[in-house]
């Protein structure tokens, strides 16, 4: 196994957050003069964002089965139709069939509209950017830091 | 992904990286995210400018309580051609994150660093090789002295303050080591339930009290933020004296 062979896995697992310190150190100095490498790691980063915007994607991309879910409730739809006109005759009511029917095949259009989104978790970052921000700030934190008077005055806070 | 990070750099104007930090692993919404600053490996606009702000305040034992922590020291390690110090602070009591710092003795150039929180979970590690020191003003070099004040909390000491006529208070409080800072927001939407986020290898809590938001972050375990948002909400802050009643 070449030398760059090695650090091909320490790469991977680099990539998916399993290398241990002494891996990530020695892979450190390893890519400050190995261009080889350094090109395999930005190849293994691509790769993987390329995967997570694959998994990103929000809808349902199981076709086969979402085509026949609707078919199944078809025919469940078209069967209860069917039970219908052969007892419409026995029904004193149209209204109170047609309402039935009514009923029956929206319930089975909502049961049949069977895609699923892909939720994603949503991210932090966006709404909370600007308060992390602020609090690293680190300006006010050096320059609270005056000479100024010794004295202690002790508050309690109400608990 | 994206477009996160192009709101980052609308938010934030161009960060050069001045200050050469190579290695990041940052927790961030309860994932690991590790980041080697190098050719191919993009590290997000925040990330960078968390690590450069975080790692270029110089080191300074003497503001930290030595009644907080309990801490090991390690001389003359050689790394990367480097001699550092290694110092390890552990909090006394769970109330606060484990540091653990490697520093240039001659300037207390801090050329890494790792968090861990109230679990030792790792929620934050830099590595930083190069300080650029022209970023770096004359009131650091000076190494200043402590300045005692008003406010304290548990051994963290009030180091600002930010107040406006609608309510608003922005407040950062520091042990030395670990800090955290309080927003309090005017309430402008519908009331929701308390929060518990990991932002960028900082803890952030949000809980919203009467008219008000607040809004800790920081390095302190999610309870001592909680605590806090309690007795702040119902203390009433003096605006003249900055004293708590």
């Amino acid at each position: 196994m070449s030398k760059c062979q090695r650090y091909y896995e320490i790469i991977s697992a680099f990539v998916d957050s399993q290398a241990n310190a002494l891996e990530q150190l020695a892979l450190q100095e390893h890519l400050k003069s190995c261009n080889t490498c350094k090109n395999e790691l930005a190849s293994q980063y691509a790769l993987k964002d390329m995967m997570r915007s694959y998994q990103a994607v929000h809808t349902d991309l199981d076709l086969s089965s979402n085509i026949m879910r609707q078919i199944r409730y078809k025919r469940q739809e078209d069967e209860h139709l069917a039970e219908i006109m052969h007892y419409q005759a026995k029904v004193p009511n149209r209204w109170v069939a047609l309402g039935v029917m009514f009923a029956m095949t929206a319930t089975a259009l909502f049961l049949g509209s069977g895609s699923t989104v892909y939720a994603q978790k949503p991210d932090p970052a966006k709404e909370y950017a600007s308060y992390i921000y602020q609090h690293v700030n680190d300006e006010e934190y050096r320059s609270s830091y005056q000479p100024t008077d010794n004295s202690i005055k002790q508050v309690s806070f109400i608990r | 992904m994206r477009v996160v990070a192009l709101l980052i750099l609308l938010i934030i104007p161009t960060i050069g990286l001045s200050d050469e930090i190579i290695y990041y692993n940052i927790n961030h919404n309860g994932e690991s995210l590790s980041f080697f600053n190098m050719l191919g490996a993009p590290v997000p606009p925040m990330v960078q400018e968390i690590s450069r702000r975080t790692l270029r305040k110089p080191f300074m034992p003497k503001r930290i309580d030595p009644n907080r922590y309990k801490v090991s020291i390690v001389q003359n390690i050689t790394w990367q051609g480097m001699t550092v110090t290694q110092y390890d602070y552990k909090p006394v009591i769970n109330d606060r994150f484990r540091h653990i710092l490697w520093v240039l003795p001659d300037t207390n150039e801090i050329v890494k660093l790792e968090i861990y929180d109230a679990n030792d979970k790792l929620i934050y590690c830099a590595i930083c090789l190069e300080h650029d020191h022209s970023l770096q003003t004359n009131k650091t070099k000076e190494q200043p002295e402590e300045r005692l004040t008003a406010e304290r909390f548990d051994g963290f000491v009030n180091v600002s303050k930010e107040e406006a006529a609608d309510g608003y208070i922005r407040m950062l409080y520091s042990d030395g080591l670990n800090r955290f800072s309080v927003f309090r927001t005017p309430l402008k939407e519908a009331k929701k339930e308390a929060e518990r986020l990991v932002v960028y290898g900082n803890y952030l809590y949000n809980k919203d009290v009467g008219n008000f938001r607040y809004t800790v972050v920081g390095t302190i375990p999610y309870e001592k933020m909680e605590e806090f948002v309690n007795v702040l909400s119902v203390v009433n802050v003096d605006k003249n004296s900055g004293d708590i009643e």
